[in-house]
Parts: C-alpha cells; structure tokens; sequence
C-alpha cells in the first residue's frame, strides 16, 4: 500500500539484513531493537526507512519516526498498522512503553497514560479495556476481606517455598488481611496454573489471606519486561514504573498500605526492584517492609535453590525448603515434564 | 458477532473498535477524541443512529476519532460490524 509516497511493509523478522537495517535506524534514537517481537513494520520513501514499531502481544514498541519526517503523521501511520495487525490476532488491547517527553504523541492517538517514571519512561494504554476497570474488578474482588490494615505481596513463586510462606504469614499475623498476587507473566520454569495452585494450597489455612491473579498490570511484559530481558541498562526505569503502576492504582485500588518483600541477596533485578519500590511507594502512602530470609541448615531458603536441587535430584533437601503441598505436586507424575524442562533449562527462571 | 475493528489513527480518520455483549447489557459508546469538545455529542449520534439502523442491541464501541466526517465514521462502523458478524 502508498500513499503520501510512503510504503509500508513488514519486516521479515527471520532475515537478518531486514533486521539489521531496522536496528541500525532504531540506534539512530539510542533504541535498541529487541529479537523479541513477534511482528516488525518500517514505512519507506523510495529505498529510504523512514519510520518503523513492533509489536510484542499487546505491547507496542520500538516507534520512531526519521527527525526530517516528523509531522507528517507518521506515528498515527505506524501505530494504525500496527493495532489493525494485532485486531487480525485477536489482540484488541495495547500498551506503549514510551519516553516521557513522547509520551503526548500517543496521547494524541488515543493513548491514556498510566503511569511514568521520571525521567525514565511512560506506560500507556488505549483499546478495549482499562487500568481502572481491572481496579474495580480487584476492589471487587477484596471486598469481603475483614476492615483494618492490609498489606500485599507480588509473588513469582517459582515454585512456592516455605520462604514465601513465612513471609506471607508474617504478613497475615502483622494485618488485619492480606493480598497476594502471583506474576501471571507465563515465562517462569512453573507454569503461571500450577505457580498460582501452589500458592494458594500453600496458604489455604491463613483465612484473612487472599490470593489472585497478578493480572497484566503488575510485574508484567508491559510494565516490566526487563525482568524478563534482563536489560541491565533499562532495569532502573521498568522497576520505578512498575512501582508507580502499582503505587498509583493496585494498592488504592485494594484498599492496602503495606507492601512486604522478602530480602534478595541473589538476584539484581529483584534486589532494583526492591529499591525502586523503596523509592516510590512512600510518596503513595505505602509503607514496605523487607523481611529477611528464612533459613533452613544456615542456608537462605529461596526458589533458585529448589530448582537447582531439582537438577541435583535432591529430594531429601528439597523436602526441607517446601511445604507438603509443594513436595507433593513436584514428585506427582503430572509433573515429570515441568521437571524434565528444569533439569534440562539452563534458565535461572 | 466478534471483536472487530476497521479504521486509522490518521488525521481525518476514526478507528472503531466493537465488542459484542451478554443481551439485555445495552449499547456502550466510548469516545476519544481531538474535537470531542466540539463534536463529541455529533459522534456519538452518528454512531448511535448507525448501530439502531443495523439492529445492534449489545455492543460496547470505542472510537478513537481523528477529526472524520460523519460518512467517514458512518463507513466505519458498517466495515467494523460487517467483519464483526463475519467472524462469527
């Protein structure tokens, strides 16, 4: 299709000169390209790139426009294209990750703005669906929990050890109730179905505990994909937005003051995380409190230990870091083929 | 009927995004707007009137509208429910 002489086309993200050329007009505007996406668009004057986006599920990234190309609509180019290629898959929602200070171009397509992270970085949404009503179906979903402080924790729980569950208990001991959320980004060795089992057959008897899906909101691809990049560079700036998501909208919208977490001398995405909530939630009232690791056998209970044991076969230590529900689902024959993914991941997640 | 969408972003244009509902749950008409000071109530009219002609009772429609004239949505939203109901 041309109009205006532009040409639209997408990339053939499995030849590498296609590519290349968009990655080299990306570093033009300090954007790295990520392999990740599942589809590539680049508008062409003549033989000349003039503009490009991805799309990776529902998020919308890597937009940028050629500096001599702007104000000619463009953007509203590229971003229609990009959203009626995600109508043809079904996908009829879309977040932009975005700079501040670019963030009004979107806005100007529709996109509503959820939160952003000075000077880092800007979340936005437009379609079918919203911050604010994903709010009211978690308001909706706490409301019959007892009046009084309630504190919440974003749980991977991959899988479910008796770490979290003292910290959970704690939690529940120190508040009049609790909420638990469990990351329903499905990129973790566990399965984000049997994750959330584990969960709540690990607190089952804590009654003034709640455990529900993380949603897209918290912790996910769209607030968070350096946790699953691991881009150290961009790491500070997903982590402060996704404090600001969840200081802005998921604890009012849980009627909750405190977050707890447990301490992470392991790994330096959580431990940033960590920082950045410290950081943020305060200036929303919110109150964090890092509690320390359990032990067991002067060693810090923790998931990557569970799995590294996994690839030992050591049961009889596994068996002392995981509650019975945990053991049980990992020596269920269900389960073999999580564990044989496990042993032959090389994956830390 | 299914989710569909027809329309742009571009200037002069509205893109129409329609989600079918359970019976009984009425028409919902979400509009974004650059002129929606000026013209939101005529869009949203346009839109109305459309979907009673078509005999749509339960359908939730949100418009991003870029300053399109009242054929432009009118066009739009007949594309938007005929791939609607084709999808079906």
């Amino acid at each position: 299709m041309s109009w205006h002489g532009f040409e639209e086309r997408s990339i053939d993200l499995a030849r590498a000169d296609e590519v290349e050329a968009v990655r080299a007009f990306l570093a033009r505007f300090d954007l790295s390209f990520d392999a990740s996406v599942d589809y590539t668009v680049a508008l062409y004057q003549g033989r000349t790139m003039v503009a490009t986006g991805s799309m990776a599920g529902e998020v919308l990234r890597n937009i940028a426009v050629a500096a001599d190309m702007q104000g000619e609509g463009l953007t509203a180019r590229v971003v229609s294209h990009l959203i009626q290629e995600a109508g043809a898959r079904g996908i009829f929602h879309h977040f932009i990750y975005t700079k501040p200070d670019a963030a009004h171009l979107f806005s100007a397509l529709g996109f509503k703005e959820i939160a952003r992270a000075e000077p880092y970085a800007a979340l936005l949404e437009s379609g079918l669906g919203s911050i604010a009503e994903h709010c009211k179906m978690l308001a909706a979903q706490v409301a019959d929990l007892p009046p009084g402080p309630r504190a919440v924790l974003v749980v991977n729980c991959n899988p479910f050890t008796l770490g979290h569950r003292a910290v959970i208990e704690k939690a529940a001991r120190e508040n009049a109730s609790v909420v638990v959320l469990v990351v329903e980004e499905d990129r973790s060795l566990f399965p984000y179905a049997d994750r959330l089992r584990l969960v709540k057959e690990g607190v089952a008897d804590l009654t003034n505990v709640r455990v529900l899906p993380g949603g897209k909101y918290v912790i996910s691809a769209a607030t968070f994909p350096a946790y699953f990049t691991r881009g150290e560079e961009i790491t500070k700036a997903q982590t402060r937005l996704d404090a600001e998501v969840f200081g802005r909208h998921i604890a009012p919208a849980l009627g909750a003051t405190r977050r707890y977490v447990g301490s992470e001398p392991y790994c330096a995405v959580t431990a940033t995380y960590n920082d950045a909530m410290l950081a943020v939630l305060p200036r929303y009232g919110i109150e964090m409190l890092v509690m320390p690791r359990i032990e067991v056998e002067a060693a810090p209970v923790s998931a990557s230990r569970v799995r590294e044991l996994i690839r030992q076969d050591g049961w009889d230590e596994i068996a002392k870091l995981v509650p019975e529900t945990t053991y049980r689902y990992l020596r269920a024959p269900e389960t073999a083929a999580v564990i044989e993914r496990i042993k032959t991941s090389q994956s830390r997640h | 009927m299914k989710t569909a969408q027809a329309g742009t972003l571009e200037s002069s244009d509205i893109m129409i995004t329609l989600s079918p509902q359970e019976p009984g749950d009425g028409v919902k008409i979400d509009i974004d707007s650059n002129v929606l000071h000026q013209y939101g109530e005529a869009i949203q009219a346009v839109i109305a009137s459309t979907l009673a002609e078509a005999g749509v009772k339960d359908v939730w429609v949100k418009a991003v509208d870029r300053g399109a004239l009242d054929y432009t949505i009118k066009a739009r939203l007949l594309t938007a429910l005929d791939r609607a109901r084709r999808a079906a």
